[in-house]
Formats: C-alpha cells, structure tokens, sequence
C-alpha cells in the first residue's frame, strides 16, 4: 500500500463511507439498517418488514386521513370507548411513559425508529421471532430493562438469564429477548432465538443506502403453505372440475398454483401519492397456453380506459372467452367439459324459443376480448316529468364486437320480443333515438302518477340503453351516458402511452366519487340513521367526513400484469402532482 | 277491586301530588313518571327530576324538551325517502327513530297509545303513506282534543280502506265502521244497541278512500232518516262522531283507557275514582292534554296503586332500556325485536288492538325478554352507545356491591330487592374467574357491568313499568 499505514487506510476509508452515507442522505435516499435487506431464509410460512415507519406514519396522505380521522366523532368514541383498544393503548401509554422517563425521548416509537422485521415459520405451533430497529443502542437497551421490570411487575414472571450462541438473552418461559447494539431482537421459542440470532449476527450493524428508496414496509406469504391447505388444493387442480369457475377466476388460481410468494409491498409515490403492490413472486413453471386467453399476451393490449366528463371510476380488462372455451379441453376435466357442453346446447336450445339459432358459446364468440366500464357522476335523474332525490351514478359496460352484423342479427329477435312487450299497461316502455349514426335503444319507467306513487323513486336513476356501434356492444344506466361513451369511441386516436403487458386497469377519481356521495347524502343518512342508531345531526357530520376524507384521496390507479418478477397488482393512490394516469 | 284502589279515596286521588314526611318526592317518584311518561330516562335525567318540585318535573314532561322544532325537521329530511320507498319496514324504523330519539316522548307514547286505540293494520291498508299520515293525525291530536281525533280518524283514508268503509253504500251497508267506532273507539259494549249500529252505518255511507284521499260520494250517500241513541235526523258520518261524543258513556271509556295506560293496567277502577275526571273531560270538549296532566300530577299516580303496577309493553322495555342506558340502537333493530316480543309498530293484531298488560308475558316472552336484555347489554366493542360498562365508569361503581346497586337504582330502583344478594354473588364469581392480565382491570370491570344490567333486566321487576 505505498507510503499509506494501515491504521491510515483504514480511517480514510471510514471517512469515504461516511461521506457518502452522507451524500446519500443529502440526495433523499435513505440508509437503512441491512438486516432490512438481507434475504431471510427458507422456509417461512410470512415475515413482514416496516422499513421507514416515520416516514410511512409522516407520508402527507396518511397525515390528511388522520387529521380528519380525528374530527370525527364516532372514531374517537370508538377509541375512547372500546375496551379491547384502550387496554392496547394502555400498555403501548405505559412503556411509552417509561421510556421518556429515562430520557429516550421519542418513547416507544424509538423502539421501532429504523424498522422492524417480524417472522414466522411453519408447524403447528409456528415459530415466530422478530427484530425492532431501535433509534440507538441506548434506547433498545432501556426498552429490553422495561420489558424485563414490567413482565416481572405486572405478569408475574420471571426473566432468566441464558446465553444461546455465545449471546446473552432473557428467557421468560418461551418468550426471548437479547439486545444486539440498537437491534432488540425477540422470538418465542429458544430454538427459533438462536436462528433469529445467528441471522442478526451475519449482518453489519452498519447503515446502508436503501436498495429500493420508496420501500415502506411490505409482506411476504408461502403460498406453498396455502397451497397444503386440503380446501385449496380441490380448487387448484389443474385441469379443473368446474369450467364456470375456470373461465372466470382460472388465471388466478393459475397464479396462486405456480408462484412460491405472494408479495405485498407499500411504496412512497410520487408527490403525496401511495402505491401498494401485490406481487406473485417465484413462478415454479411458465403458464400453461390454454390458460393465455385469461390476459394479455404476445402483442395483445387493453382497450385504453374511457375518461367521459364526471368519471368516477373507469376499468379495461382483456379476457378472450371464448378463447378459453375453445381450449376447454386442456383446462377442464372430461366430465366438466361435457357438462358445460351440454348445457350450452340446452341453452341453445331454449333459446329457439325466441327465434334464435345460436348457442351461448356462438354469442360469446362474438364478444371481446377488450372489456370496458365506466361509472360516472349524474347531477339528476334521467326523467323530464319525475326527479330522484337520491341521485345514483351512472355505468356504462361496453366490449368489442369481432363481427358486429352478425352479433345485430344474433341479438335482434331478443330485440324484436321486447318491443312487442311494451304498449297498453306495461311498466315499461322502450324507445329509440338516433345519435351520430348509431341506434340506441332504451328501456323507460312509466312516469304517470299512479306508477310514481307506488314505486321506489331510485329506480328512475335507471332509463336502460344499449347500442350496437363502432364494432362494440354499449350498454348503460342512461342513454346520456352511452351517447358519451360514443364520444369517446369517436376520439381521435389516444395519445396515452401504451400499457404493455397490463391485463387490466382501473382509474378511481374519488373527487367525483365524493361529489356523487354529495348527491346521494339525503338517502344515505336515512340508511345510517336507521341501521347504526345514529341521529340526523351525527350521521352527518360523520358523512360530511367521510366525503372530506374521500375527496382526499386524489385519484387511483390499479393496474395489473406480467413483469420481469412474475405477475403484479400495483395500487397507486393519492394525489401524484401529475397529469392524470 | 283491588285493595290498593280500595284505598283511595276518590276525593283526594286527583289531587295534586304534594310531598310529605310520609310520601317524599324522589328518585324512585321521579322514575316512575318518566317511566310512565316517557319510556325511561337516563339516570342524570331523572337525579335531575327529583331534585324539582313535582309540579315541574311533570311540566317538564308534558312540554317536553329543548329542540323539538330541529327534531321535527329531522323527520321530515328522514320521512320524504321513507315514504317513497314504500316500505314498510322503512315505516317502522321512523317511528321507532322518533320513540328513541324525541325531545317529547310524552308525546309519542299516547301516540302509541292512540294506535292501538285506533288500531289499524299496514297488512290490509297497504300503504305506507296512508299509514304515515294516520300516524302523523294520531301525533297531531295525542296530546289535543280527542273529539277532534274521533272526527279526523272517521274519515281518516287508512281508516276507511281497514274498516272498509269503502264498500259501505247507500242499499248496501257495511257496519264494520259504525259498530268499531261505539264498541271500540267512544264508548264501549253496552252503550249502544244494534240499531244505533245499523242506524249510524247508514249515515256513514258515501265515503271511501280514492287516490289516497277521503272521498266523498253524494250517490253512494244513504241521505235518509235514521234514529241514533233515540235522536232522529238526516244524520252524516260527522253526526255520528258528535252523537258518540255526546254520550256520557265515551269520556268514561276514554278515561279508563287511559287509566289503564297510566295508572294500572290490572286493577278496575272503580266508577267513583273514573266519574270526575269524565265529567271535567267532556267539559273540557276532551282535552286529552288536560286529562294526562290530571293524572300524571295526582295522589293516585304515585301511590303505590300505581307505581310498578303496569307491565311494560315490548315498546317499553326496549325502548326504556336504551334510554336508560342513554345510548342509541338500530331503529330498525329495535323494531323488529319488539315485533318478536309481540309488539309490531303498524301492524296489531287486530282492530282491537294489543291486550297488553299480562298478555305482554309468557313463559316465551319472558325467555325472550331476557335474550333481548342480554343482546343489548353484552357490549360489543364497536357497539359502545349501549355498553353499561361505560355507565359503571361514570358513576365510579367498581366493587360488586356498587356496581349491583347502580343498576338496580337505574332500572328498578330497589336496592333492597330480594335478588340483589344473588346479583351480587354472581358478580362475585365473575370475579374469580376474572383475567389477571395487566391492564384487564377495566375489561375486567367492563364484564361486570354488563352481567348486572343484564341480571338486574332480568328480573320480574324489570318487567314493570
């Protein structure tokens, strides 16, 4: 090493780390204690990590829901009142008291200022052992003595000295706790202690810069473990003895069959948005072909969500189903597949009763793959003569049509039936109206006085509309509604980037869903009223807050598909300071 | 008759109630009338009543409380979706709101009092709005002229549809309404004569309920002349209602109904201890108002001829323990439990109505009773609006003998009750099998709470009003 000592070398080379432990800190990435990032072993039914917990309780989303949290009365009744909760808070109050009272004085969030990490093993009586990342080595030391002095004091037992590995630990009958520097690490059997030990022990006590800067806390589950479960195991057969179930649940009984981990994670997003994903972690084997028409695949998309004015929530999803019908014979077992095949036959059947000469699986060939609902906010009812005090939202599904003649032909004497229903007394009466080219036909309450009278008001939220357009089948609560999802349909080309690999996406814009709840108040407080004993005044004030808390929350998105680990759900939620996703 | 009555003398039982070294104003008098008056109170409440004269607190119970006018505008938000959803259920869930929650619950009670009296059936009528609207006409006169409510309920569209009034026509007669109005609604069996009914049938001809209004038809109209109680005249349904209020016979039979309702529910007074009270009530062109005041105010109401001498209805008893807990409950829940307890609001049994007093109790509801008091006592967590523990906290009862005693006070207000030893044994027990946990003193006294209130509603004492 030249003209350097080795006593030299050493200090500049801690001088290097620190410093750029530092500059990590001053670029917001934080350093995390790296038994938080050390893999755990084997053979975990769950363990869960909080990483950032000041960061998670200080994230500007979580201190909003709190502050109105707070405003509300009911919540506080209910922490103020419930015993279960005030016997929690005593304890967590006691040894929060004792800890300030000995100078750590964030109290009991010191234990678990720079994280924690908890497990828990298989067996019957499951092993389960943890570490808390206390704020500093004098902090997990008191915490263990007050640990040791109540359980003593309160509980009555009695704290053995032991020493598991060369480590001293308190043993109180199953129960152990050894302080490691800042680390206070705990199990619940001695065996399972010097496990958790030997792990804590491999790992430098030293911070380091957080591999994942947005990490919070997350989760991890076998599913082996769920897979062993006997009333699992009928349900993930592969091929299966149900093809209903198959058709509309197989891709995830597929995912829960083949992935090791299923992985929930909480991540800071960007501005004051959270954002959750669930992740199927581990593929044992790839997905099997016949299952592919369950989502996306190769060059597939979804159809980009429709955004009409007043959306409250708007969900793309590809499913071929008839796809998966025509690889029934892979998917499902012999019996099942006759089954389902008679009974299509059956249906096809009966159905000549109407004129038609089609089966429900030639009616479903005609029907997607790209699916869409939107549900967006009414400001009134869709009548002239009767106006609804409880304004309900409105939906709209649409999906594509692969032959759009053919499915008009295939629909028409259902078409044809209905209009000779209608007339004379009938409730309901139907109507068509043209709107940019397209027929839309729609399924209107009578609005004379009499059939005001005795119906419930709500049902005139409803004037049904269905239309067969630009190669899609819409059908919607109003024909308000599908003329805009006609719109949508006439936009020019979308400019938003493509979703590759996403099989599926949901928009929430809860500000709308507020607005919509605003309009809706007057029969939701009849309801809280009647089912919760509330009286008018209190239902709503703790309605008013519920839609404060609501509006909040910004916007959401869930979006799901394959990735690089394997198949993720991710939840972003909150305000993201950006454009609308 | 019984010799609790037997010792009143008739003279002095109408009397104001004056307290004496013998017969003090107290918690336990108090009680009584907002028992009686007012389905129960929270404790406080009634601490607070027996620390007035007498005289205010019965005027503080016939007034009624600070905020009705905002209550009031509660219901009507509360009623519009009610009426349009067209549910019965829905129905009995606003009434209900308004027996839990009224700043007047007087005024609820003899509307109650006055649905049983004009005992109509959601089940035939079929229309929660004509429904409602009787029920808002009940309110309306509960406390006001019971001549004007005899007139209003005679041409009352709900009425009419159950009575069946509706098919009552000239040539063609329906006495459904003639005989219920002299047998059931103004004076009773044997003060009138079939030929009054037949008589009086005819003058009631011509209406009928249309488009949920009263109807009047002058071609279904028997216009000719009938002999009523010996008088002869071209009589109409109006006519029919001021020759029944005419008779001597209705102010009794009211009274009595009355009497019943907030005096005694077993015992017959007798016709000395009814006749001046009659006499002033028909004077008083039936004030309904004046009358409960009389009664509420007298010697009679809290001697012991009176006080536990009723046997609380479903209504009562539920209703009255959620007050008492001065907590909140589902009014939807709390109605059909009183329906399972044979109590179901719009819905009695039959245009006489429910019997009440010992038909309240069976060997079924008695079980049922006590189900009830242990549903509504057991404290669910989330449930804390009706939790005693929270009660036990409030007035410092931590020992099994405090404990016993606040809820006995509360509920019976015997502290001396035989079962009290016997509660407190039980809590006692409890105790040995109490959790040692830290912190589970307080869920520990949580428990007791709760097994006393449900112990002390247990008891046959609680069953009486």
């Amino acid at each position: 090493m030249g003209g350097m000592s080795r006593r030299k070398l050493w200090l500049t080379s801690w001088a290097l780390v620190v410093l750029w432990a530092t500059s990590l800190r001053a670029e917001g990435i934080p350093s995390i204690d790296p038994l938080l990032e050390r893999p755990l072993p084997p053979g975990l039914v769950m363990h869960t990590r909080v990483i950032d917990p000041a960061r998670l309780e200080g994230h500007p989303l979580m201190q909003r829901i709190n502050a109105l949290l707070t405003t509300s009365q009911e919540w506080q009744r209910v922490h103020q009142e419930t015993v279960g909760l005030l016997q929690f808070t005593e304890a967590f109050r006691f040894v929060d008291h004792q800890l300030k009272s000995v100078g750590i004085n964030e109290g009991i969030k010191a234990l678990w200022k720079r994280g924690a990490l908890l497990a828990v093993g298989e067996g019957q009586n499951p092993t389960s052992g943890g570490v808390f990342l206390a704020e500093s080595d004098a902090s997990a030391k008191a915490f263990a003595e007050i640990l040791q002095q109540w359980a003593e004091t309160e509980l009555g037992l009695k704290y053995e000295p032991q020493v598991i590995d060369g480590t001293p630990v308190l043993a109180a009958g199953d129960l152990h706790v050894a302080v490691l520097g800042h680390r206070v690490v705990w199990a619940n059997q001695a065996a399972a202690m010097a496990h958790v030990l030997a792990h804590v022990k491999s790992v430098p006590a030293e911070a380091v810069a957080a591999t994942d800067p947005t990490l919070l806390a997350d989760l991890h589950v076998s599913l082996a473990m769920v897979r062993k479960n006997p009333g699992f195991a009928k349900g993930l057969e592969n091929p299966g003895g149900d093809l209903g179930l198959i058709t509309f649940f197989g891709g995830w009984i597929d995912l829960l069959r083949r992935h090791e981990r299923l992985s929930i994670s909480l991540h800071a997003g960007a501005g004051e948005s959270l954002s959750m994903k669930v992740g199927f972690r581990e593929s044992t084997e790839p997905r099997s072909t016949a299952l592919a028409p369950f989502f996306v695949h190769g060059q597939e998309q979804i159809a980009p969500p429709l955004i009409p004015p007043g959306t409250i929530q708007s969900f793309s999803w590809y499913r071929d189903y008839i796809g998966l019908w025509n690889n029934r014979e892979q998917l499902a077992r012999e019996e099942a597949r006759h089954q389902a095949e008679q009974g299509d036959e059956d249906a096809g059947k009966m159905l000549q009763v109407f004129g038609t000469s089609f089966t429900p699986s030639e009616l479903i060939a005609q029907l997607g793959p790209h699916f869409r609902v939107v549900v967006t906010e009414q400001e009134q009812g869709p009548y002239d003569k009767v106006a609804v005090d409880n304004v309900l939202p409105a939906a709209a599904f649409l999906v594509d049509l692969r032959d759009e003649e053919k499915f008009r032909k295939m629909v028409d004497p259902f078409v044809r039936l209905l209009g000779l229903i209608q007339g004379g007394e009938q409730r309901v009466l139907t109507v068509r109206e043209d709107y940019k080219g397209a027929s839309i036909l729609s399924f209107v309450f009578r609005e004379t006085d009499a059939e005001v009278r005795m119906r419930a008001r709500d049902q005139y939220n409803l004037r049904v509309s269905a239309a067969i357009t630009r190669q899609h089948f819409i059908l919607g609560t109003t024909p308000t509604l599908v003329q805009a999802v006609i719109d949508e349909l006439d936009r020019p080309a979308d400019t938003r980037p493509a979703l590759s690999q996403v099989t599926e996406q949901q928009l929430f814009y809860f500000s709308a869903l507020a607005r919509q709840f605003g309009r809706m108040k007057t029969g939701a407080i009849r309801r809280i009223v009647f089912s919760t004993g509330w009286t008018v005044e209190q239902a709503e004030r703790e309605y008013q807050i519920a839609l404060d808390l609501l509006a909040s929350l910004g916007e959401a998105r869930v979006q799901m598909g394959d990735d690089a680990d394997g198949f993720t759900i991710e939840l972003l939620i909150g305000p993201s300071g950006g454009p609308p996703p | 008759m019984s010799p609790l009555l037997a010792s009143i003398r008739p003279e002095l039982a109408w009397e104001p109630f004056t307290p004496t070294r013998k017969s003090r104003w107290s918690v336990e008098k108090a009680a009584h009338l907002y028992r009686r008056a007012a389905f129960g109170a929270p404790w406080d409440v009634i601490e607070a009543a027996a620390a007035l004269t007498p005289v205010e607190a019965v005027e503080n119970v016939i007034r009624g409380r600070d905020g009705i006018e905002r209550f009031e505008g509660d219901i009507a938000r509360l009623t519009l979706g009610t009426l349009e959803s067209n549910n019965s259920r829905e129905l009995q869930g606003l009434w209900m709101y308004r027996l839990l929650n009224s700043p007047h619950p007087l005024k609820e009670k003899l509307t109650l009092f006055w649905h049983n009296h004009f005992a109509t059936s959601h089940a035939k009528v079929n229309s929660v709005r004509l429904m409602h609207s009787q029920n808002d006409t009940l309110r309306r006169y509960a406390l006001g002229s019971f001549a004007g409510l005899l007139r209003e309920m005679t041409f009352d569209p709900a009425m009419l549809i159950w009575l069946d009034s509706n098919t009552n026509r000239k040539g063609a007669p329906n006495e459904n309404y003639a005989r219920e109005v002299f047998e059931l609604f103004s004076l009773s069996p044997g003060h009138y004569t079939e030929n009054d009914i037949k008589e009086a049938a005819l003058a009631l001809t011509g209406w009928s309920a249309k488009d949920e209004q009263p109807f009047f038809n002058p071609a279904e109209y028997d216009a000719g002349e009938k002999t009523i109680f010996g008088q002869k005249g071209a009589f109409t349904a109006g006519d029919v209602v001021r020759l029944a209020l005419s008779q001597p016979a209705c102010a009794r039979f009211i009274v009595r109904k009355l009497f019943r309702e907030l005096i005694n529910d077993h015992d017959l007074p007798p016709d000395a201890l009814i006749e001046p009270l009659a006499i002033e009530y028909r004077l008083r062109d039936y004030d309904t108002g004046w009358l409960v005041k009389r009664m509420l105010s007298s010697w009679l109401f809290y001697s012991e001829a009176s006080i536990h001498q009723r046997i609380k209805s479903p209504i009562e008893f539920v209703v009255g323990t959620v007050r008492s807990l001065s907590g909140t409950i589902s009014p939807l829940q709390a109605s059909e439990v009183c329906a399972q307890l044979g109590q179901s609001l719009y819905f009695p049994p039959n245009v006489k109505g429910w019997d009440g007093g010992r038909e309240w109790i069976s060997s079924t509801t008695l079980l049922l009773r006590q189900n009830v008091a242990f549903e509504i006592t057991k404290g669910r967590d989330e449930a804390a609006r009706l939790d005693p523990a929270r009660l036990a906290v409030k007035y410092q009862a931590k020992t099994p003998d405090q404990i016993a005693d606040l809820f006995l006070n509360m509920f019976v207000q015997q502290t001396q009750s035989p079962a009290r030893e016997q509660i407190v044994t039980q809590l006692k027990a409890e105790i040995e099998s109490a959790s040692d946990r830290p912190f589970a003193q307080r869920e520990n006294q949580a428990r007791l709470a709760r097994l006393a209130a449900h112990l002390v509603l247990a008891l046959p004492e609680a069953q009486l009003s």
